[in-house]
Parts: structure tokens; C-alpha cells; sequence
């Protein structure tokens, strides 16, 4: 059993938990839920003993694990009873070979060098990884980081898991792969898994329990859905067809089996004619690697284009061709006949915004103030522009917070705000939905449509079905470098295995993607 | 071509470079530098793979030293040798022997480039023994006794990296945010942030590093013998730095080298891959122990001190592997 008593937690600047109680009385995956900045990450870090010991702040309470109180156990006895795994797997890694890095804790475990080669071959051929073993950390693709990451702190054995947003950067395919190998180790060795996600669906029929941290209370997977926020699909469609609980796939399938197989109309599209980006022929190397191979395309302004994909596919490398980080080896990539490459200071501002898929990586300042101001300074916006914006998407962050300690939402919800205030003529977003709560995702979706109304040209990137299904005129599918499909969400989604929408699964065949297409479809059945 | 591959040990790869830049910082030979330095970008380039990016930002670096170096020789340094090259305005300043310009030699260009030279070799050595080996590899070799210490040096020692990691990402986040400053006006202004964010960014992988047993009282493989060779080193190490700088240089080379040796025995995951073209891998190992030997004989630096502390790195050396066999036989 894992018992968190009476627990507080402050940083210097802010109070995050005050006499928190919670129970997990069976091993199995137990959900932690709740919206951007609530304490879901701070919450892990702290069972895990990071926090407050490298990040400051003052603790009180206590977590009981079986008996023993995580605070006052040495250090061998905590690598031996509780693993973490962090939003960002690549920040955690140690060592440049996946053997190594795996073997890495057993290291400090003294144990003998056969024994240690058996358990990491042991844990990788459980998580499928044996063919990984000896090759770089760099060269794997997110999904198997984050494989490598999880197998790294199951090796010692722990009786605690603590998984902060596993599945935010993987494809759905990858993201129930890794859910159902959690879950099947999860079980066999009796682990208590404490798993923090903001795309609760995809999770809720691998959980035990869900835990939302806004009202300090656990439930059953079923009765969460009572308490869930939009976007999750189930509990509108529950409502819509009038059935019992479901939070699966499968057993919502069945419970619609009876419905009339209704026939939804194509949406109708209206893809403007003018190409304003246009990608020629374009071969992309990045560190002398070839990734990207003789891509054409063209992107017009007021529309929005998704480019979904396995990891790996270079959905990230295009985004940033685009925007003229990387140079063509071959052919051209231009914005009104300009290269973009050549794009820089005003001009470049003036044409693009983006939202690189690390937010951080777009913060200069030292504090979420001074970020919006020189955002305003920068593009000669009336002072508070963005701020007002930061403000809309989150409001409860305190101004003079240092942008590196917001939550992983909270960054993201600053960086969307520097990129949308000033109305850019393309706005390129890689990731946007990683980490944002189901509101703030609603917004975030209300402001990009107003952002093509006024004739942006929006790029996305993601692994978010329902975002592109919401959102999208087009789809491109990445596969290996390549443009291997293209379409409307409805012919692509409908008919590319592994990215369909939840709702998608759930009416397949049928070309019902969102919660608004069922509702259309069905309203009158 | 054919590629073959070559495989080193990860604190071999570290020995090899604190010894090369050992070797670099004591000779005085103008055949030698250029070659260290050479040697160095190969092996940096072509066997460690290191990003083009990465490579050209350290050939930039050393290219800065160099350019600054000259500069403070052209401007503040006391001329040297009679083969003027030029002449700037000289400006006296106080009458104290100081002087701003003046004659600038042929002789203080040789002298200014070879020291820019030495300096940007010993930084980018080390720096290239950063990026491409975690430091995680070499701290968690470190005896249980120092865990305390190898939690600081993680943080140290995997700074810089971090700190060219920050630069870069900092340099692009003003290109996107439509900033056309020069970069070095970019990063005079947000000098204080990059190196808290490399500073942050190496905490948390100490953090990590933490988190997975690093400092663990479990680790029980090096007993008090190999504390003790251990101790005796870095005791060894600090009474030498009271005499000379040169010899405590020496001595620092020692200790890798006993890193080596204690972590030879202790360690237990598979060596690092390195590739090499067309290198048969025996004679490149005995050619870079060579060439950092040649270095420190060119210095006339083969003292007293240094063979007694080859005595005191042999005796460490053996105390360790005689506490592995036991540990073995045990």
C-alpha cells in the first residue's frame, strides 16, 4: 500500500500542496490527473526524493510505502524501492549506450558483472528492446527512449514507478504499446505504477485507479469519468447515447454495436488556392545525416496542416525547414518566392512564429513578465498584448515566476502566447497540445482557428489525433523522411492505421472522428 | 576505405586527452603543438564523429583564443626579438613601463600564437572529453567514500557541455524571435541566463543521476585498500601542487592514469564504440601514449618528483588490483 499523509509542499515563491492525503491500496497503474500546474510533476518528483533536495522548498508530511517512510530510508534502499521517469526522458540519461544506461543503477548495487549483464538483457527482452542494446541513445527514436528510460529504473526492482507524461511525445500506436507493457510488468511484480497524463482517454482502460489532484481525491476509472474535464471523449458520448460507464475502446463498441450505421458527409474543405509556401524538391540534412528526401509541398495561407507520423518520420525537421533553420542540400523552400533560410530579424519575425516542441528553447528572460514584454517590444505590440494572451491560456501563474519553473503546460502555454500575439503570417507549432489541460487545449484550439480566419498559415506537428481531427484542412503522413500520404483528416485518419481519433476507434468504419461529427451524425437516430 | 571498429574504454578516452593536453601544456616544441592539436581534431572529427556544429564551434574557439591573444600581445605585450613586422602608436602610461602599442615583432607573433595555441588545445581537449563521454561514466567510478564529491564533480564537469548546449539553443532562440544582433552582442546580454540554464540542466542530471543510486551506501566493491590508493593519490596530488605547477600538471596525468587501473576493475559495462577508418587500433593506442610521453620529456620536467610519484601511482595501482582480486576471490 502507498499512503501520502498530511503532505505539504511549498516552493520559495508558491504553495503547492497543503495536507494532501491520498491511498493506493493495490499495485496496478494509478492515474494522476488534474490541470496544467496543479503539482501532478512535483508531486512524483517529491515521492521520488528529488524534490526538495535539488529543487528547494519546504516539505512536511510523509509517504508511506508498505510500511516504510520514503523520507527516512538511505539512499540503496530508495533506488531499490522507487524509479522515476521524467516528462523528458532525454534529460535523464547518463550514459551514451542503451547497455550502459540501463546498467547504470545496478551499478551501485554491487552486484556481479554476469548478474548485471542478465538483468539488463532480462528487462530489455521485456520491453523489447534487446535489439537496442548496444547502439547510441541519440540515434533512438522518442518511443524507444522513453522504452529505455522506464527499463533503466525497473531494473533494480523498484516497488514504485513514478511515470511524469509518458505517453506526450508518442505516437498512439507506441503510446498503447508502452501503456500495455507497463501494465502486464505492473502486474506480474506486484509494482505500484504513479503515472501523471493529461490525455486521461488513451490511459483510463490501462488504470486502476485515477487520482485528480484538484479535488484531492481517488476513483475508480469509471467513476473519474464523472469528474473529467473536456477533451475526454467518453463521458460526452456516455451522456450522448445515454449508456453505462464505459472508458474503453472495445467496450464501447460493443455497447453501440445496435446503432444505425449512419453515413456522415465529407466535411466541406476550403483550401485557399494560393501557395504561399512552397517546399521544392527539398532534401534535408541534418549533421551531414540525410532526413528529409525530395519533399513537394505547398502550404497556403488560411488553412491549417498537420503533419502526423510514427517518431522519428522528421515531422520536426520540416517544421524547422520551414522556418529556415536548416538549409536545403537540394532544392528550395520558399516563402512569397524568398527563400526562408535568408529570413532573418524583422522579416523573419514579421512572417513566422513558432512553438518549438521544447517551449523552453524560446525563452530569453528571467521571468514570464519580462518574456511578454520584449514579445511586445519585438513586434511593436501595444504593451500587455501578450500578457493578456499568457493570462488567457494561464491564469493562475504568478508574473515574476522564472519561465524554467513553470509546469511543462505553463511553458508551453507562454510560448503559444509569444507566438499568437502578434498574428503571424505563418505560425508553426511543433507538439502544442503536450502537457495543456483539457481547457487550456480548448483555447488553444479557439485561438488558432481565429488566427486562420485572419489568413495564418498554421503548420502543426502531433501526435494528437483529436487536435488534427478538430483542426486540420489537411493531413500529411510522415513515414522515414517522406511524404507518404496526404489528405483530409477524414480520408487520412479514417483509413492510416494506428492514428485514429478515440472517437474514430470507437465508430470505425464509420468517418466519425470527433465528438461534434457523432453528435451531427446521430442526432437524429 | 574500409571502417573498422575500435573500442576504449570510457575513462581511457579521458586519460588519453588530460594526457594530450598534459603533453601540449609542457612542450615548447612549434612541431609538436600544431601536431597535438591536429591529432586532436582528427580524432575528434573523424573517429569520434562529433557533430559538424560541434566541431566548428570548437575550431571557432580556438580560433577566438588565438585572435585574442594576438591582439593583447599587439596592444599591451612586451615586445620580443628584432624582426619587426609593424609598428602601432605607443602610448606610455604613467611612466611605470607600461605601454599601450608600440613595435610588434615577428618573434611575440610566434610567441602570442603558440601560447593561444596551447591554451585553446587544453581547453578543447578537455571540453572534447566532456561532450563525448557522459560524465556519469567517470564519476560513478569514483569509491563510495567520495560520494558526496562525485555528486559536485557530475555538476562540474558536465557544466561546460551543458553551457555550449545553452549557447546554441539560446543563439537560435533569438534568430526565432527575430533578434539580428551579432551573436557575440547576443550572448554578452543573456550571458547570466545561459549559465543558469547550463547550471539547472546539469543539476537535473545529477538529479537523475542521484535518483539512480549514485551515492548510494550500497557500494561496497571498493574497500578501504582502494580508498586508501585513492587518498594516497590525491594526497600525493596535493602536497605536489605546493611545489611546482608543472609537476602537479604531471601528476594530474598520474591520477588519471590510476583512475584508469581502479576503474579497469571495477567496471562493468561494455567499453564505448569508437570508430576508426582505416587505424589499426593497437598502434593508435601506443602512438597517443607516445606522443604524450614525447611531450612531457621535451619539458626536461622527468624530475625527482615525477619518479617518485611513478613509484606512488605503481603502488596505488597495485593496492587496487590486489583489492579486486580479493574482492574476486571473495
Amino acid at each position: 500500500m502507498l499512503d501520502i499523509q498530511n503532505l505539504s509542499f511549498r516552493y520559495p515563491k508558491q504553495q503547492v500542496f497543503t495536507d494532501l492525503n491520498l491511498r493506493f491500496n493495490e499495485p496496478g497503474i494509478h492515474l494522476i490527473a488534474g490541470p496544467t500546474g496543479i503539482g501532478k510533476s512535483t508531486l512524483l518528483e517529491i515521492i521520488a526524493g528529488s524534490t526538495p533536495l535539488f529543487k528547494g522548498g519546504d516539505l512536511l508530511g510523509s509517504i508511506w510505502m508498505k510500511d516504510v517512510n520514503l523520507f527516512h530510508i538511505s539512499q540503496s534502499e530508495r533506488v531499490r524501492t522507487v524509479g522515476f521517469v521524467g516528462s523528458d526522458p532525454s534529460a535523464m540519461f547518463v550514459s551514451q549506450i542503451v547497455f550502459d544506461e540501463i546498467a547504470f543503477a545496478l551499478r551501485f548495487l554491487n552486484l556481479e558483472r554476469p548478474e548485471i549483464t542478465l538483468r539488463v538483457k532480462e528487462i530489455a527482452r521485456t520491453f523489447r528492446i534487446e535489439e537496442l542494446l548496444y547502439r547510441e541513445i541519440d540515434s533512438l527514436s522518442a518511443g524507444q527512449k522513453q522504452r529505455v528510460a522506464i527499463a533503466s529504473v525497473l531494473v533494480v526492482g523498484p516497488a514504485l514507478l513514478l511515470l511524469d507524461e509518458p505517453t506526450s511525445a508518442l505516437d498512439p500506436i507506441m503510446s498503447n504499446k508502452l501503456l500495455e507493457l507497463v501494465q502486464n510488468y505492473s502486474r506480474a511484480n506486484n509494482i505500484y505504477t504513479l503515472m501523471s497524463e493529461h490525455r486521461t482517454d488513451r490511459v483510463l482502460e490501462f488504470a486502476t485507479s485515477v487520482t485528480l489532484l484538484d479535488r484531492a481525491a481517488t476513483f475508480t476509472p469509471a467513476e473519474s469519468l464523472r469528474f473529467l474535464s473536456s477533451p475526454s471523449v467518453f463521458p460526452i458520448l456516455q451522456e450522448f447515447f445515454d449508456i453505462e460507464t464505459c472508458y474503453s475502446v472495445n467496450s464501447f463498441r460493443d455497447s453501440l454495436r445496435d446503432l444505425p450505421q449512419q453515413q456522415l458527409l465529407s466535411k466541406e474543405e476550403s483550401l485557399g488556392n494560393a501557395h504561399d509556401i512552397v517546399v521544392t524538391n527539398a532534401c534535408i540534412d541534418v549533421d551531414t545525416n540525410p532526413v528529409l528526401h525530395d519533399i513537394n509541398l505547398s502550404f497556403a495561407r488560411g488553412s491549417i496542416t498537420a503533419l502526423i507520423g510514427e517518431n522519428g518520420a522528421g515531422k520536426t525537421t520540416l517544421i524547422h525547414s520551414v522556418l529556415g533553420d536548416y538549409c536545403p542540400s537540394k532544392g528550395s523552400i520558399a516563402l512569397d518566392g524568398k527563400e526562408t533560410s535568408a529570413l532573418r530579424g524583422v522579416n523573419l519575425l514579421k512572417s513566422f512564429g513558432i512553438v518549438p516542441s521544447n517551449p523552453q528553447d524560446l525563452f530569453l528572460c528571467h521571468s514570464v513578465s519580462q518574456e511578454c514584454a520584449l514579445a511586445d517590444q519585438d513586434r511593436n505590440l501595444i504593451i500587455g498584448t501578450t500578457l493578456n494572451t499568457f493570462k488567457e491560456l494561464a491564469p493562475t501563474v504568478s508574473l515574476d515566476t522564472h519561465p524554467r519553473d513553470l509546469s511543462s503546460g505553463q511553458q508551453l502555454s507562454l510560448a503559444l502566447a509569444i507566438a499568437l500575439a502578434s498574428q503571424p503570417e505563418v505560425l508553426l507549432l511543433d507538439e502544442p497540445t503536450r502537457g495543456l489541460d483539457g481547457k487550456t487545449k480548448a483555447l488553444l484550439i479557439e485561438r488558432l482557428l481565429q488566427c486562420k480566419a485572419l489568413g495564418a498559415c498554421i503548420i502543426l506537428a502531433t501526435h494528437d489525433m483529436e487536435l488534427v481531427a478538430q483542426l486540420a484542412d489537411r493531413v500529411l503522413v510522415m513515414k522515414s523522411g517522406t511524404i507518404s500520404a496526404e489528405g483530409t483528416p477524414q480520408e487520412i485518419l479514417c483509413s492510416t492505421t494506428g492514428f485514429q481519433t478515440l472517437t474514430g476507434e470507437i465508430f470505425a468504419p464509420l468517418p466519425l472522428l470527433t465528438v461534434d461529427d457523432v453528435r451531427l451524425a446521430y442526432q437524429h437516430a | 576505405m574500409t571502417h573498422e571498429v575500435f573500442e576504449t574504454h570510457q575513462v581511457r578516452w579521458w586519460v588519453w586527452t588530460v594526457l594530450l593536453a598534459l603533453a601540449m601544456s609542457a612542450t615548447q616544441s612549434v612541431i609538436l603543438i600544431p601536431f597535438f592539436l591536429g591529432l586532436l581534431f582528427w580524432i575528434v572529427r573523424r573517429v569520434a564523429r562529433v557533430q559538424r556544429h560541434t566541431f566548428s564551434m570548437l575550431v571557432g574557439l580556438i580560433a577566438s583564443i588565438l585572435l585574442l591573444r594576438i591582439m593583447f600581445q599587439m596592444f599591451f605585450g612586451i615586445p620580443v626579438g628584432n624582426t619587426i613586422l609593424f609598428r602601432l602608436p605607443e602610448i606610455d602610461i604613467l611612466n611605470v613601463g607600461l605601454r599601450i602599442g608600440g613595435i610588434f615583432t615577428l618573434e611575440s607573433l610566434q610567441t602570442a600564437a603558440r601560447e593561444a595555441i596551447t591554451l585553446g588545445g587544453i581547453i578543447v581537449a578537455l571540453l572534447a572529453s566532456s561532450m563525448m563521454i557522459p560524465v556519469s561514466s567517470l564519476v560513478r567510478r569514483l569509491p563510495s567514500g567520495f560520494s558526496n564529491v562525485a555528486l559536485v564533480l557530475s555538476i562540474a564537469l558536465s557544466f561546460l557541455p551543458q553551457l555550449l548546449k545553452d549557447v546554441k539553443r539560446n543563439l537560435r532562440a533569438n534568430r526565432w524571435r527575430g533578434h539580428s544582433k551579432p551573436k557575440l552582442g547576443v550572448l554578452a546580454t543573456n550571458l547570466v541566463n545561459v549559465v543558469e540554464n547550463a547550471l539547472e540542466k546539469s543539476i537535473q542530471l545529477s538529479a537523475s543521476m542521484w535518483r539512480r543510486g549514485l551515492g548510494s551506501d550500497n557500494e561496497r566493491r571498493s574497500n578501504s585498500l582502494g580508498l586508501f590508493g585513492t587518498i594516497l593519490f590525491l594526497s600525493a596530488y596535493l602536497i605536489a601542487f605546493l611545489f611546482t605547477f608543472h609537476v602537479s600538471l604531471l601528476l594530474l596525468g598520474l591520477l588519471g592514469l590510476a583512475l584508469v587501473a581502479y576503474s579497469l576493475g571495477t567496471s562493468v559495462t561494455r567499453p564505448i564504440t569508437l570508430s576508426v577508418a582505416d587505424v589499426n587500433k593497437s598502434s593508435f593506442v601506443v602512438l597517443s601514449v607516445a606522443l604524450a610521453v614525447v611531450g612531457i620529456w621535451l619539458t626536461d620536467t622527468l624530475s625527482v618528483e615525477f619518479l617518485l610519484f611513478l613509484v606512488i601511482a605503481s603502488l596505488s595501482w597495485l593496492l587496487v588490483r590486489a583489492n579486486e582480486v580479493q574482492i574476486r576471490h571473495a
